[in-house]
């Protein structure tokens, strides 16, 4: 009875994935950063402070 | 709802504006509560940032602007701050007070921008900041007379410890409220009619859109950018522009200093009897230490020692963090498995992918702290300029400057910000020959890649002292290609012209422990966060693409075939063997290994890696290796996690052996004419990581690539430093196996 639960688990964790990556890479052609950083001048990498606003 | 509920509230605008590295980030953030990065070295600070600051009892929008000296803007960050002040960003009006931030130690010189910016007519109050350290330098300077001079308020203030903030909030509530005007210069008569002139000669159309600070800057500035900005026909701008200037030439003085001179004698008087300098025979303290550290020999051997204790802590300090890290994934491996031991996929979901594509990420966590720590004590004693100085020499050969290297050194820890910084660069040439070249620059992404090939193949062959030889080695690969690269850029593709290099050196002071930890923490944030997102999101997808597609009928006929083998080994039955095999715990697992390995080797990654490796064969990469590879291109560091995937899927690391760098070394050929020989061997090892130094592995940067110069020049960069990497890799294998 447990297979499709896992089934279903295991799809929701893969489409996740590749929903967020989508989001990640439509954001860094956008922004120059992650979606995540927006609001950010230079987000995505380690040097970034996280209250930048981009402006 | 209320109109005044409809309407968003409009808070006051203040600006705050003064020369490089005189501290106004630091104000910037004791005034905000913000945290933008501060550091001992200019061009930290390349376009505006803005905050909300309590005022009594209420708000007002503080804009933190580059550093700039004066308001002759030639490169990119400098303009912004012109047209913040002139109110031409998105259509948004001029500040209503200005703060200058105005260095004590330097007041002659900071005042110049000061005075230009008193020609806008808006309220300013004067922020003498680093006052401890004029205080140190014995600087006497009459506050009161200074402010009565200017007619406009100044405070001493000292922005790392918050001294003076009280009364400096104080002074912008008074300024907003009173609009005081600072005192302005009286252009001489000369200055005057050349204006008049020039007002004239500007076609009405466009002098409506004008300032009288602008007109002035057409007036001074070599080339100014409002040219372009009005859309002035610039042949017909140049030629007006030019007449104009006929009473300066008249009255003996050369346009484009004029401004300087007049500014100077205004200042001179201004300042007459207000500041005291102490004997300047006797050397400060930090003009003694560049004496060494900015010497031609010893200056590059410091340098060069400095930056290899850097990696030889890097690579030994962070052994017993490592191990901690290692612990708990390992743990968190036992304990999820049997949880769901009924659900396999979401088991091997879990725990080969997630726990373990992520663990072998974040167990670097330890190293970029550590080097971070350097960074951050490098940049806040004020070495980092002293570096770029030094480096001048180098990029002077290579067609650039050392204006380029603060760029590229941003580059060491991420190229993001690096090519931001690269608009302190006033000739657009010089500046898209660094944004082409800094994500060369080994950034702290490499440092997981370089930290784990190094720990598994060079640190048993050579030893420990060597590991972090090669590491630090590793550093410069990206560095020493990047200058002959500039060399070959600067003559045939973007012809650049010698440009002088003028860097303030701020004086040396010990590190902040508040600054130094705060930049530890946000290079370990961001790196826990990108594990915990794009990393994971990645790793997810790589094991999908591995684990998929798994027919059943593959387990049963790797079985079948084992037990064959098996039997005929032990010359058994096949029933025999079978009995045999269930009950040996170690046959089991060797099972299931080949079971492992199989599916992995059918997947969908699997088969791609394979169809690919033939591109990759010359490098010595095997199809695992080619897989790593081609996860990295969206962000290098993910090679970690994938590899991590690969072997943990493969049956190679699981719970019990748990360690990646085994199973790397573990790795051998299944055929072809090296079948049963080690895949990893030296060349091997510094064949990838040659790759990686060179490769274009970073989406973000690319974005960033496209957005400070065009997605034409992101795609060229993209090329040729993927060709560049595969031509270091084959070169570095092939001439390594024939060494060997």
């Amino acid at each position: 009875m447990w297979w499709w639960i896992e089934i279903a688990l295991v799809s929701l964790i893969v489409g996740t994935a590749v929903g967020y990556l989508v989001w990640y890479i439509r954001g860094v052609i956008r922004f120059g950063s992650s979606s995540s950083s927006s609001n950010c001048g230079s987000g995505g990498c380690p040097s970034c402070g996280p209250d930048k606003k981009k402006v | 709802m209320s109109k005044a509920a409809e309407t968003p509230r409009r808070l006051a605008r203040v600006a705050m504006l003064g020369n490089p590295n005189t501290g106004k980030t630091s104000l910037f953030n004791s005034l905000t509560g913000l945290r933008q990065r501060v550091g001992n070295y200019p061009g930290i600070t390349v376009e505006k940032k803005t905050g909300v600051m309590q005022l009594g009892h209420g708000e007002v929008e503080l804009i933190d602007l580059p550093g700039t000296y004066s308001l002759a803007a030639a490169s990119p960050d400098e303009r912004v701050v012109v047209d913040v002040l002139s109110g031409h960003v998105d259509g948004t009006e001029s500040p209503e007070a200005i703060v200058c931030v105005v260095d004590a130690t330097n007041l002659k010189r900071n005042l110049f921008l000061a005075s230009q910016v008193a020609e806008l007519g808006i309220p300013i109050v004067i922020a003498l900041n680093l006052w401890d350290a004029a205080m140190k330098q014995g600087l006497k300077i009459d506050i009161e007379k200074l402010s009565e001079r200017l007619s406009a308020p100044v405070i001493t203030t000292v922005g790392r410890t918050g001294q003076g903030l009280p009364e400096l909030r104080a002074a912008i509530a008074a300024a907003l409220s009173e609009k005081p005007e600072m005192t302005r210069i009286e252009w001489p008569e000369s200055a005057q009619q050349a204006e008049k002139e020039l007002r004239e000669a500007i076609p009405a159309e466009i002098r409506s859109q004008l300032k009288e600070l602008e007109i002035r800057r057409l007036l001074f500035d070599a080339d100014s950018p409002i040219i372009d900005r009005i859309g002035w026909n610039r042949d017909e701008a140049h030629k007006a522009i030019e007449a104009a200037r006929k009473p300066l030439w008249d009255a003996g003085v050369n346009p484009h200093a004029a401004e300087a001179l007049f500014q100077y004698k205004h200042l001179g008087q201004i300042l007459e009897g207000v500041v005291a300098a102490p004997d300047e025979s006797l050397p400060r303290g930090s003009e003694s230490i560049d004496n060494l550290l900015l010497h031609r020999f010893w200056g590059v051997i410091v340098f060069v020692g400095m930056m290899f204790i850097v990696f030889q802590a890097v690579y030994a300090g962070a052994g017993p963090f490592m191990d901690f890290v290692e612990w708990v994934k390992v743990g968190a491996q036992s304990v999820v498995g049997p949880w769901l031991a009924d659900m396999p996929m979401l088991q091997s979901l879990v725990n080969d992918g997630v726990i373990e594509g992520v663990g072998a990420f974040v167990i670097f966590l330890p190293q970029i702290l550590i080097l971070f720590l350097f960074i951050a004590l490098l940049e806040d004693t004020g070495y980092m300029a002293r570096a770029a100085f030094l480096m001048d020499k180098v990029f002077h050969w290579c067609g650039l400057n050392g204006k380029s290297f603060v760029p590229l050194l941003s580059s060491y820890a991420c190229a993001v910000p690096g090519i931001m910084a690269t608009r302190t660069i006033e000739d657009p040439k010089a500046r898209l020959t660094t944004i082409l070249l800094a994500p060369l620059m080994s950034c702290s992404a490499r440092l997981p890649v370089y930290v784990l090939l190094i720990g598994a193949f060079v640190e048993p062959a050579l030893g420990t002292f060597w590991a972090g030889v090669t590491l630090f080695a590793m550093h410069f690969v990206g560095l020493g290609v990047a200058i002959v690269l500039a060399f070959v850029f600067t003559r045939f593709l973007i012809k650049t012209k010698p440009q002088p290099f003028v860097l303030e050196m701020p004086s040396y002071r010990a590190p902040r422990m508040r600054n130094v930890l705060f930049r530890m923490y946000e290079a370990g944030r961001e790196f826990v966060e990108r594990a915990g997102t794009v990393i994971l999101a990645i790793t997810v997808i790589v094991w999908a693409l591995l684990y998929f597609p798994r027919p059943e009928s593959l387990a049963v006929d790797e079985t079948q075939a084992f037990v064959v083998q098996h039997a005929q080994a032990g010359n058994l039955s096949e029933e025999d063997a079978q009995a045999a095999i269930e009950a040996s715990e170690e046959l089991s697992a060797q099972l299931q290994a080949q079971i492992d390995g199989a599916y992995v080797d059918q997947s969908l990654l699997g088969r791609m890696g394979k169809a690919i490796q033939p591109i990759f064969a010359p490098a010595g990469f095997d199809w695992k290796i080619t897989v790593g590879v081609l996860a990295s291109f969206p962000a290098r560091e993910v090679i970690v996690s994938t590899l991590g995937i690969i072997y943990s899927l493969g049956g190679d690391v699981d719970e019990e052996s748990g360690d990646l760098k085994e199973a790397l070394h573990n790795e051998t050929w299944d055929d072809g004419p090296r079948a049963g020989q080690p895949i990893f061997n030296l060349p091997v090892v510094f064949s990838i990581m040659v790759f990686f130094a060179l490769c274009s592995q970073c989406g973000s940067t690319l974005a960033v690539t496209a957005k400070e110069s065009s997605w034409k020049w992101a795609a060229f960069t993209f090329f040729y430093m993927t060709a560049l990497a595969w031509l270091g890799a084959v070169a570095v294998y092939q001439i390594g196996i024939r060494l060997m």
